[in-house]
């Protein structure tokens, strides 16, 4: 009886897992592979309907500490362009390229395109960089996407890379491009607008990922909850945040994405009665957020929210 | 110096050029016209677009602006999909160079076990990776087992060609063959201190290895559906620790003589977003070692392996497995044994895991014997460098039907140190 179980068994494990190796995932012109959901959004805006759009990285993971997956190597075999953040941050990216054996998508292969190339890095370390700055980056800060503007470049790298793997399309795509430069300079205007009474306001934030941000929108960070990149917070950290918040003339927002631990951001804020937002850091982060300019409506409402309430 | 040189060789031709142009255009009485053939225009006008096509290629080089490209503060894309150095060291031109240490300590109340109540460092394990040449990889680490006395040791050392063909990865050199889903790990990746029994008894002590050739091929799927398979030729294999432990009975692991072959398919589909489920069978055959009371034969080693991993928001993630392992020698006493375990881990955040372990195993050189273990695991990740683990065992062996251990492991590391998809 149980060796007849497990033949059934077995026949029909076999039978589900034949059926899925023919099975067609369905035609697309183009296939891009892009490491994270903003990456995704702007290729699928300047790709257009002549591409189909897959991101490794699902909205509101941690991109430090994604963990490939096998089907995610399947993916990028098939693939024709893979898009990618760089400057050491979706490293795990390595392994699925060396995986997936398709060199055309390889590093320096036509259909490789690193996002980041052409971008004014922000935080690039001065001195030796060693385990006591924590986990961080050698080549500079690598949340560059959470500069709006930066998706100018973004959208120019992942253009050449769409016109190489298949240049009959490159004036749609130059278009479609066009049509998101567009887009985003109104967005832009919007965006300022509403933030510019608060320029110079200082905010906070779980994971240094926002200088791109405040840059660019005139905001200030005073510090992270966590002491340096990627180090969990000490208590003795966060009473010295506390401290410094209180010392503040304005009042200071707490903000950050909401997969990061918020109990030690909750407890500053109940003691220094800072207003605390949680604001998506990448497309889909929250709902509604669901292209690159909804993304920075949502950041910029959440924050114009926090500076608003105090 | 040249680019400044050409830049301005370029402003002089192209001021010569209007220049003459507008004389031209200027003067049709033709007094003061210059009169330039038209072939030695054709070849100024050639040259000059020559230099420009020099100076961008220069300014792209050094990182200057092109036409054409976004006005972003002087920060522009490049055309050409131009390498970036990634990970410490590459922009050098040096290879990646890493150090991982472990240190444990063992608290045990089998008092055969002259390991227990006791720190030691039990490795480090140099890694020096890079590529030698485009799409050929070069890995090599290098171990050191202080507590053991042992000198350093070549782990793996092996070239890898990427995409030799499209889906083929190729492999030559010494490494851990691909048997069963955790084989490939190196034990600072493992999420428990030590492997499961099963793994231990059957296969190796730590990880399975030998000097030889593998081939990775991609399956073509068209669906989502990922499969593998690996297939190798490997020489050595054999038991290549001794147990630290007389007096207990621990498993020969895979016994390999000399020569053997493996063979595994690893497949895995996503079920849902954020979850998948990997199933693999593995196989491994060659001339088996000589068994206690035992002539030589051959030895099979057979695996089942099932995964499944569901990732949840920020770093969560919630990972079962479970692997079967059987063990036959052929020969005039031959023998089979078998064993698995079951392991379930949850990471909440990525500062913190739980994990827990039961396995159970018998022995190739005395089947009729076995042993079962249930782990509770704790870890703490410092950083991306650096954790902390705590392991505590319950669990029985021929000779002692209860003990309890109580593990704490430090693992720590410096330089970029990569692995193969694990």
């Amino acid at each position: 009886m149980k060796t007849r179980f497990f033949h059934v068994t077995f026949s029909v494990v076999t039978l589900v897992w034949a059926g899925l190796l023919f099975a067609s995932p369905g035609a697309a012109a183009i296939s891009v592979v892009a490491a994270t959901p903003d990456l995704a959004d702007i290729a699928k805006q300047v790709g257009g309907d002549r591409v189909s759009v897959y991101s490794i990285a699902k909205p509101n993971q941690d991109l430090h500490m994604i963990e490939p997956r096998p089907s995610d190597v399947s993916r990028i075999a098939r693939a024709d362009l893979v898009v990618r953040v760089g400057l050491d941050l979706d490293l795990w990216m390595d392994a699925l390229l060396n995986a997936a054996a398709n060199s055309r998508v390889n590093r320096g292969a036509p259909g490789y395109v690193d996002a980041s190339v052409g971008i004014r890095k922000l935080e690039v370390p001065r001195e030796q960089v060693t385990g006591a700055s924590g986990d961080i980056h050698v080549y500079g800060n690598p949340h560059y996407w959470l500069d709006p503007l930066n998706g100018e470049i973004i959208s120019a790298n992942i253009l050449e890379g769409l016109k190489r793997v298949s240049p009959a399309d490159a004036n749609y795509f130059e278009r479609n491009r066009n049509a998101f430069l567009a887009g985003l300079r109104s967005a832009m205007r919007r965006w300022q607008e509403k933030l510019s009474p608060y320029q110079g306001r200082k905010i906070v934030n779980y994971h240094d990922a926002w200088p791109y941000f405040v840059r660019r929108f005139n905001l200030k960070v005073l510090g992270c909850i966590e002491p340096k990149p990627g180090i969990p917070p000490t208590a003795s950290h966060v009473a010295s945040l506390i401290e410094r918040i209180k010392a503040e003339k304005q009042p200071v927002v707490i903000a950050d994405a909401a997969f990061y631990p918020d109990k030690a951001a909750r407890t500053i804020a109940a003691r220094t009665g800072a207003e605390f937002v949680v604001i998506p850091s990448s497309v889909g982060g929250v709902k509604g957020a669901d292209n690159f300019f909804s993304l920075f409506d949502h950041i910029v409402d959440g924050l114009v929210r926090g500076f608003a309430n105090r | 110096m040249r680019l400044i040189l050409l830049v301005a060789l370029c402003l002089i031709v192209c001021i010569a050029g209007q220049g003459l142009c507008a004389e031209v255009k200027g003067n049709p009485s033709g007094d003061a016209t210059i009169t330039v053939p038209l072939a030695e225009f054709e070849a100024m006008k050639a040259k000059l677009e020559d230099l420009q096509r020099e100076v961008e290629e220069l300014k792209k080089a050094v990182g200057l602006p092109s036409p054409g490209a976004p006005a972003e503060e002087g920060a522009q894309p490049t055309p050409a999909p131009e390498p970036v150095a990634q990970g410490g060291g590459r922009a050098l031109a040096l290879p990646d160079i890493s150090l991982v240490v472990q240190a444990k300590g063992k608290l045990s109340t089998d008092r055969r076990d002259d390991a227990r109540n006791r720190v030691r460092l039990t490795e480090a394990e140099l890694g020096i990776q890079g590529y030698v040449y485009p799409n050929v990889k070069a890995d090599a680490f290098i171990t050191m087992s202080p507590a053991e006395n042992a000198s350093a040791q070549v782990e793996e050392a092996y070239l890898t060609y990427l995409g030799l063909t499209k889906g083929v990865n190729f492999y030559v050199g010494e490494k851990h063959v691909a048997f069963g889903r955790t084989n490939l790990l190196h034990n600072h990746s493992w999420l428990y201190v030590n492997p499961p029994k099963v793994l231990q008894n059957l296969v190796a002590e730590e990880s399975l290895g030998g000097e030889g050739l593998a081939v990775s091929y991609l399956l073509p799927t068209k669906s989502d559906l990922f499969a593998q398979l690996d297939l190798g030729t490997w020489t050595g294999g054999g038991p290549g620790e001794s147990s630290n432990l007389p007096d207990i009975v621990k498993g020969t692991g895979a016994n390999f003589a000399d020569r053997f072959n493996t063979a595994r398919l690893w497949t895995s589909h996503p079920l849902a977003e954020n979850s998948e489920l990997e199933l693999g069978g593995s196989y491994a055959n060659g001339a088996a070692g000589p068994l206690d009371g035992a002539s030589e034969g051959r030895a099979q080693l057979t695996g089942l392996d099932l995964t499944y991993r569901h990732f949840g928001e920020g770093t969560s993630r919630l990972l079962l497995r479970g692997e079967a392992i059987q063990r036959h020698q052929s020969g005039e006493q031959g023998s089979t044994a078998k064993g698995y375990y079951l392991f379930g881990n949850y990471r909440k955040t990525k500062y913190a895991s739980l994990g827990l372990l039961y396995d159970w195993s018998e022995f190739p050189q005395a089947p009729d014997l076995h042993e079962s273990a249930t782990s509770l695991i704790w870890t703490k990740q410092f950083s991306e460098q650096y954790y902390l683990r705590l392991q505590a065992t319950h669990g029985s062996r021929p000779g002692d039907s209860s003990y309890n251990e109580l593990w704490l492991q430090w693992v720590w590391g410096v330089g970029p140190h990569t692995h193969n998809l694990e």
